[in-house]
């Protein structure tokens, strides 16, 4: 009788001594704005984005990282040049090159930064965002410009080849499918050739798969970052170039487009990429201004068997006030929750995530609001 | 001549003394006032000129009365600057936002002050310091506030600069490694 058991014994045995494929993907709490941190195969640490305004919010997200046990990136990604996407950008990267931290590859998209940056002068953006813009670019030249270089330079467009890391355990590709460089060129001539003073630049948003093929099945997720319908179809696109075995791309994760717009989302078509197998994640970060995530979107994506975590969860409805765009942290707003989420992937545990309290159930979509019309 | 240069100008010519208590600049309106009186100036038309005198002796009116006042011009203005815009861009008006927020000092720390709005969405909290309170004077806790938000679109006043402007950022063309990116 008792033969079993030694062999479910001797067959952990194995399993333990074998590596495992694993990846951890967290998404920090930064108020409105995207900051994703993932850490490859237990080793390897992204940074994809940042919002990180001076104050708390930055405090917390540097304790967050020494929590983590990060002393370097090895890839930090800026998707595409809004200011909810690299505030603090520049002193995470002046961070990370002090006191024996390092940093590996700054990955940009390719449009000029310099192009960006005339455009935001003339088209008055804010004076805060295209000085922190223009501040950032100049630190990343100095670093490139020292001797040896203490950063690698890596410009990413659908075309563009992955980032790979890889050990005795496998092998986890991130690899870039949008914006397409046809896309990028018609946002190039429209602003920035033409002058056309509407912000087309969610359009230049880098889109991240992060694939993962192993012998016990695989791993795949999507960073959206703000890219719209047409860029999120056209990702699609690449992606069954890439993987031709699969005809229709399915996902364990997504990272929900454009803090779950409706405008992003309607024909996008992303709730169909679910795989059908598993549970699968759609994870959101507040937009802009509070107002997002859509009220739809989030129906949308429960409907269709996702679990939806928030980082910022509505616990009321609330009506907008301009008196809130003074504030910039969400723990001042005592009607939401703010969490740091955290999604997990091994190839023997598959998919877990925390906390609990993140993920939004439908009766309380009815907090949010939506712009369907 | 600055506006500031004008407004003290002004302030002189009506006898506010030198260091008016409040100015504002509404389009091509001025208004410099004390506790006494208002002016409002056209600077297009310097000999125009209102002085509104809230009461020839200070004892007449109250503190909250002259304070009524003072917004009830203000609000005046707003609304004649609005329908003059109105006037002269056609049936639709310039967009404008007026909101209300009804509010109580809930602490005084220091130069610091907190003030918490109460709003349908629930307590939304600021915090103020010492400079930003006319005379540096401040409130005390329990003392209830009224924040008035008025949010209006500007004409874009033509910035040369602004419009020639080319970034210095180094360009990163050809600086991006080639090949298989590997961590």
């Amino acid at each position: 009788m008792t033969f079993p058991a030694s062999r479910a014994e001797a067959s952990k045995d194995k399993l333990e001594s074998e590596p495992s494929i694993k990846v951890d993907i967290h998404l920090f709490h930064c108020g409105q704005g995207d900051t994703v941190i993932l850490n490859l195969l237990g080793k390897k640490w992204v940074l994809i984005d940042c919002n990180l305004p001076k104050g708390q919010i930055r405090n917390e997200f540097f304790q967050h990282v020494s929590s983590l046990g990060i002393n370097r990136l090895d890839l930090v990604c800026l998707t595409h040049p809004h200011d909810d996407h690299y505030t603090g950008m520049e002193e995470v990267l002046r961070y990370f090159n002090a006191e024996g931290r390092s940093i590996g590859m700054y990955c940009v998209g390719a449009v000029e930064p310099r192009l960006i940056h005339t455009w935001m002068k003339r088209r008055n953006c804010p004076k805060s965002s295209a000085l922190a813009y223009e501040r950032l670019n100049k630190y990343v030249d100095e670093l490139l410009k020292s001797k040896p270089p203490r950063i690698k330079l890596f410009s990413a467009d659908a075309n563009s080849r992955p980032v790979i890391v890889a050990d005795d355990s496998g092998e986890v590709q991130l690899h870039p499918i949008a914006p397409s460089p046809s896309e990028s060129r018609t946002v190039l001539q429209e602003t920035f050739l033409l002058g056309r003073a509407k912000d087309k630049l969610n359009k230049l948003s880098i889109v991240l798969a992060l694939l993962i093929r192993s012998k016990k099945g695989g791993f795949s997720g999507l960073l959206a970052a703000d890219t719209d319908a047409v860029g999120f179809r056209s990702a699609m696109e690449r992606l069954k170039e890439i993987e031709p075995t699969r005809p229709k791309p399915t996902f364990d994760f997504v990272k929900v487009a454009h803090h779950g717009s409706w405008d992003s989302h309607d024909g996008s078509g992303v709730c169909e990429h679910r795989r059908p197998e598993v549970k699968c994640v759609a994870a959101i970060s507040a937009g802009r201004m509070g107002v997002l995530p859509d009220r739809e979107v989030l129906k949308d994506f429960i409907n269709n068997n996702w679990t939806v975590l928030v980082t910022t969860k509505r616990l009321a409805q609330g009506t907008k006030y301009a008196l809130e765009f003074f504030g910039q942290n969400p723990n001042d707003y005592t009607y939401f929750q703010a969490s740091n989420l955290k999604i997990a992937w091994s190839e023997d545990r598959q998919l877990e995530w925390s906390p609990e309290e993140a993920q939004i159930s439908l009766p309380e979509i009815e907090n949010y609001q939506t712009v369907r019309t | 001549m600055e506006i500031i240069e004008q407004i003290q100008e002004y302030v002189v010519r009506a006898k506010l003394g030198e260091h008016p208590q409040m100015e504002f600049q509404l389009g091509e309106r001025l208004l410099a006032g004390s506790m006494r009186k208002n002016v409002w100036i056209n600077p297009n038309d310097l000999c125009h000129v209102d002085v509104i005198v809230f009461a020839d002796d200070n004892s007449v009116l109250s503190l909250e009365s002259k304070a009524n006042a003072t917004l009830g011009m203000w609000e005046k203005s707003m609304v004649h600057l609005l329908s003059s815009h109105a006037a002269s861009a056609g049936p639709h008006p310039r967009p404008c936002i007026k909101e209300s927020h009804r509010g109580v000092v809930s602490e005084v720390s220091g130069d610091q002050v907190e003030i918490t709005y109460e709003t349908p969405a629930g307590p939304l909290r600021q915090i103020y310091r010492k400079e930003q309170f006319d005379g540096g004077i401040l409130p005390n806790e329990g003392d209830d506030v009224e924040a008035k938000v008025t949010i209006n679109v500007l004409d874009r006043e033509p910035n040369v600069f602004e419009e020639e402007f080319e970034s210095d950022i180094p360009s990163f063309e050809g600086r991006g490694i080639k090949g298989q990116a590997r961590i």
